[in-house]
């Protein structure tokens, strides 16, 4: 009888701890600081995503000072009211688990009686929150730039129209992502009289990444180099030097690689230990992070990554003042990849506003017809007969992603290029791409 | 005929406090709808209805033949698979699709099983583990098949109303337990199959000298467990509507290990209880999500240091008494037998230590 | 292509080989499958990166403390957790797997889940037969190599090496010759974890710290296990390092499926083993003897 009693003080005590610990049920945007005269109920807005990763934290952030801006500036008029919009966290722990992000929608929806969806972006787990969100006829903007939720609202428009993408899909996005290979194949050209420079092919094995394989010959022929061969690491790797060295013996000058993933951090790591002479370009998960030197220890220099970089440039006139904002508020750099929640939230609100209501029906058709200027550029999203449906479009004049580059220890912006041979496109920061020297070295050395 | 029914309900399930409990809350859960109809709470119903079956298949070649699959999930996903696949490209219903993927899953299973007798113990314990990760190994290369990481989405939904599929699991789930129960039970006199188990544990040489095939036996487990891992897949896939890569994590097949083994192993009870208490505490401790995993973690760590046996061998260590002469059980607050009225309670109380 | 095969095949294999001889230790002993054998590898991972980077300690003495306090700890968990309910099989494995995801759970509270690095002992490469190796590289198959033989000669010239392998044979002979079955199952557990330490923190530099890193050397250890035959050390030692050859050989010969290096040497181990069940070099244990 004795070990009963200490199990139940056991329990009792954990039980005490679990909701000693419990913070408020749901973290909300707090409200604006001066006594605004905001009447009208709340526009509540679940906000999901795996928010004990860093992706959701920063989803989280995004979204809660797009709320407080608008909160601030008088809410959002609705029917003559103006209605502040209120933030509920759900952790959907979608990296872990998919019956937990399915449940957390459906609780945050039934329960929290939420009236719009933004966040996630793990393909499986947001096909399945996908179809929870539409059953009740939820709006839910997300990311992830896997095909297959786009795909759906192109087959089954009236059941999936509330699903819209915050970003681009990496169908869209496949021609940025290969920016780099002309870029460095002229350097290489022009540096070390190589005319046809070899380029090896690295990209994680997942889904998002296939359009982009499809797409390598294509692109590597344009700009007059050769395919010299395709490797596919899994995200989870944590040795890669086989890869590496495999790819150094078949004489590459170029590594293009798409990785995310603490694989990509190896590959960064290890490319420069081997000292592997072929500049690796592409996009690294890891790379734009502040923490990314730290954690490579100084190893990474000359990587050339796009998307994700946490470098602001001035898109649009908007970005660098929220770059700031948002820097001094939580001591992070925002990641680009995540801004685009940000932009999401005013173009719900502008739809709302423009709309009158919070039907989700007519919202459908304002959201399509969004035209809005954010920090990412500016905004349209594809109609649902196209093969990207509700997708952000990319282009000059729309969005477009930047390429960076480590250099001596610090990322600099090299795409597009300064000189503005890109469409005229260029920013004020931007530097020249280099060649890493050790590269330089060996080739010259030949 | 009522009276006998009556009868055997008293016998069989009021005089036994374990199984009267058992009877009590499966009545609870029918009601369950009647009190609320928050979708939220019956599809957490919905999954644990789902995952008792799970877990309850883990404990039929785990409790009772001692093999130890660590790679259930492996079995769980051919299933859900299937019933996608089928429901997807050839618009199958539930009804057809989930049998079907649970025979897929039984023929995988005798696949695995038939090599695996010759693997002893632990070292089939350590081999099953690799299951699920070779199956997705092989899920990914044939990505126009399975859908690669994306998996398959768009499968059919169980049911048309929330109730309906709580029913409809709850059905599956109460069938499929007694079914397992039955052919594990040593008890049982409608089934010989859970004797020869019994029999098999208690010594193998023995129960082969008396004509058991101990083989055929174990294949035996094998199939049920594997087939109603996949009626739990199946199920799972038409709740979920979407089959992906993610169910051959190795969360997945360690989800039932720490299910049953919490619930009490060697009793298909325990299992369902185990994810009856479970499955709910994971949800309520969303509450603290960064700390979720961690007490969760924490408390199965507590509860199997001071129940090694589980939590149901312990509550009914505590509430029945096995007679001393007829084995039968009995309440513990009886004092006599009820079937053969010999004294319950006979153990010598310890002496008082003489001090000097 | 030969050269760099067979160097990095030792790499790769070097790890799982300090990994898996310790888990063979602590098994053949006291009969425990300790799924939390490579939550201990990770433990050491990251104490040697808060010794060297946050609290900018020496490496050597970072090493040191590393190994010395996750052994600490992985004693503390066997004498707490697991000394009670040895017997029960089943307890056993839950409890372990509920300490490796505690452990998870707790590495990623303190250190949240940003990918941490360390850095490595002596940077640089070397160019051995004409394939350029990290030194850090060497210094693990060093290092292991080195921690290897100092357990063999534990188990083969001591009195306490005696009575831990003589437990692993028969244990209630061994019980009836006045040996402590509890003390040397605690001692095989202590040399186990250290084992499983040291591999830690030599491979963190390597590696990419996180809080999952756990979860794909345990599958890869108990292939090695198995494969090598349970109860033999010298079989996990040798299938450790088969199984590092062949994903080795599947990177370099089929790039486009590099991802599926894992799957393809489990499969073979599962093919080995239909073929052979008590593995390579598998020994019969007492109780298992009809």
């Amino acid at each position: 009888m004795r070990k009963a009693f200490w199990m139940v003080v056991v329990v009792v005590s954990l039980v005490a701890l679990v909701f000693g610990c419990a913070p408020a049920p749901a973290e909300k945007a707090p409200a604006a600081e001066e006594p605004t005269p905001t009447q009208g109920e709340p526009i509540k807005i679940a906000i999901t995503g795996p928010m004990t990763h860093s992706s959701g934290e920063q989803i989280w952030w995004n979204c809660t000072i797009a709320a407080e801006e608008i909160n601030e500036a008088g809410g959002v008029s609705v029917g003559g009211v103006k209605r502040p919009l209120e933030l509920v966290k759900v952790d959907t722990n979608e990296l872990t688990s998919v019956p937990d992000a399915a449940l957390a929608i459906e609780r945050a929806i039934t329960v929290n009686k939420v009236d719009f969806i933004v966040g996630s972006w793990n393909t499986e787990p947001v096909l399945a929150m996908q179809d929870v969100a539409m059953d009740y006829k939820k709006i839910f903007i997300t990311e992830g730039a896997g095909t297959p939720m786009a795909d759906r609202v192109k087959e089954d428009y009236e059941r999936y129209k509330y699903w819209f993408r915050a970003y681009y899909s990496s169908k869209e996005a496949v021609p940025y992502y290969y920016c780099a290979i002309p870029q460095f194949a002229d350097l290489v050209r022009e540096e070390l009289g190589i005319e046809t420079p070899k380029v090896a092919v690295m990209m994680d094995k997942a889904e998002w990444v296939e359009p982009m394989v499809k797409a390598a010959d294509y692109f590597i022929t344009e700009a007059g180099c050769e395919n010299i061969g395709v490797w596919r690491p899994s995200t989870t790797a944590t040795d890669v030097s086989a890869e590496l060295l495999a790819i150094k013996d078949a004489g590459a000058q170029i590594i293009f690689h798409i990785m995310y993933g603490p694989s990509s951090m190896v590959v960064a790591k290890q490319w420069d230990e081997l000292q592997i002479p072929a500049a690796l370009v592409g996009c690294n998960g890891e790379a734009p992070y502040d923490t990314f030197m730290e954690s490579t220890h100084g190893l990474g220099n000359y990587l050339a990554t796009l998307a994700g970089s946490s470098e602001p440039v001035a898109v649009t006139e908007k970005t660098i003042p929220f770059f700031d904002k948002f820097t001094q508020k939580y001591g992070e750099k925002p990641q680009t990849v995540w801004c685009f929640f940000y932009d999401a939230i005013y173009r719900l609100a502008e739809a709302i506003e423009r709309a009158d209501t919070l039907d989700a029906d007519a919202l459908v058709v304002e959201l399509e017809k969004t035209d809005y200027i954010g920090v990412m550029g500016r905004e349209v999203w594809y109609g649902p007969e196209t093969d990207d449906a509700h997708g952000v479009r990319m282009g000059p004049e729309y969005v477009i992603t930047t390429g960076a580059q480590y250099q001596d220890g610090e990322l600099f912006i090299i795409w597009p290029p300064a000189d503005g041979s890109w469409h005229g496109v260029s920013f004020p920061g931007t530097v020249e791409a280099e060649l890493p020297p050790w590269m330089v070295e060996y080739w010259k050395g030949k | 005929m009522i009276r006998g029914l009556y009868k055997a309900f008293q016998g069989n399930i009021m005089a036994i406090p374990g199984r009267a409990m058992a009877f009590f809350c499966l009545l609870l859960l029918c009601f369950v709808p009647l009190v609320t109809q928050e979708p939220y709470i019956l599809l957490v119903l919905i999954f644990v209805n789902v995952f008792a079956i799970y877990a309850a298949s883990w404990d039929v070649l785990a409790g009772f033949t001692g093999q130890f699959n660590m790679g259930q999930g492996a079995l769980f996903a051919i299933a859900a698979y299937t019933a996608a696949i089928l429901s997807r490209d050839l618009g199958w219903v539930p009804w057809a699709t989930i049998p079907c993927g649970a025979l897929v899953a039984m023929l995988a299973g005798f696949i695995i099983a038939i090599p695996s007798m010759r693997l002893r113990g632990t070292y089939f314990t350590l081999v099953s583990l690799t299951f699920p990760l070779i199956l997705a190994g092989i899920v990914l290369v044939f990505v126009d098949f399975t859908g690669g990481e994306k998996g398959i989405s768009g499968v059919s939904a169980l049911c048309q109303s929330r109730v309906a599929a709580y029913y409809t699991t709850f059905i599956v789930m109460v069938a499929s337990v007694l079914a397992m129960w039955k052919f594990t039970d040593a008890r049982s006199s409608l089934i010989r199959t859970g004797l020869a188990f019994r029999a098999i544990q208690e010594d193998e040489i023995s129960a082969r000298c008396s004509g058991i095939d101990t083989t055929r036996y174990k294949l035996a487990a094998f199939g049920v467990s594997a087939f109603f891992a996949g009626i739990s897949g199946g199920l799972y896939v038409h709740v979920m509507r979407v089959a992906g890569p993610m169910m051959l994590d190795l969360l997945w097949s360690f989800s039932p290990i720490i299910w049953t083994i919490f619930g009490g192993m060697g009793t298909i009870g325990g299992a369902v209880t185990g994810v009856f208490v479970l499955y709910p505490v994971m949800e309520l401790l969303r509450v603290i999500p960064e700390l979720r995993m961690f007490v969760y973690a924490c408390l199965v760590v507590l509860i199997i240091l001071f129940m090694p046996e589980g939590i149901v061998p312990w509550a009914r260590d505590k509430i029945e008494k096995q007679c001393p002469r007829c084995k039968l059980i009995n309440a513990m607050s009886r004092q006599e037998c009820r079937a053969c009225g010999a004294h319950l309670h006979t153990e010598r109380k310890k002496l008082e230590t003489v001090k000097d | 292509m030969l050269q760099m095969i067979l160097l990095r095949g030792a790499m790769v294999g070097a790890v799982y080989a300090s990994l898996a001889v310790g888990f063979s230790l602590i098994f053949g002993v006291a009969r425990i499958v300790n799924l939390a054998h490579t939550a201990f590898f990770m433990l050491a991972a990251y104490m040697l990166f808060t010794a060297t980077s946050m609290l900018g300690l020496n490496t050597f003495l970072s090493i040191v403390i590393s190994i010395v306090l996750v052994t600490a700890v992985g004693v503390a968990c066997y004498k707490a957790f697991l000394e009670r309910i040895r017997e029960h099989e089943g307890a056993v494995i839950l409890m372990t797997v509920a300490l490796a995801l505690a452990f998870q759970e707790l590495m990623l509270l303190l250190f949240s889940g940003v990918y941490r690095g360390v850095a490595p002992f002596i940077a640089g490469n070397v160019d051995i037969i004409g394939v350029t190796i990290p030194i850090q590289q060497l210094l693990i198959v060093g290092i292991t190599a080195v921690c290897l033989l100092a357990v063999a000669a534990f188990l083969y010239w001591t009195n306490l090496g005696l009575a831990v392998r003589v437990t692993a044979q028969d244990k209630e002979v061994t019980n009836l010759m006045g040996i402590n079955g509890n003390k040397t199952a605690m001692i095989s557990m202590a040399l186990a974890v250290a084992l499983a330490a040291v591999a830690g923190a030599v491979v963190a530099p390597t590696y990419v710290v996180n809080p999952y890193m756990w979860a794909h050397p345990l599958v890869m250890m108990f292939a090695a296990v198995i494969l090598g035959g349970l109860g033999s050390m010298k079989g996990s030692f040798i299938a450790a390092f088969i199984l590092g050859y062949v994903e080795v050989l599947v990177v370099f010969l089929i790039p486009e499926g590099s991802f599926i290096k894992g799957a393809v040497a489990l499969a073979i181990v599962v093919v080995i083993l239909f073929l052979r069940p008590e593995g390579l070099f598998g020994v019969t244990f007492e109780e298992e003897r009809l």
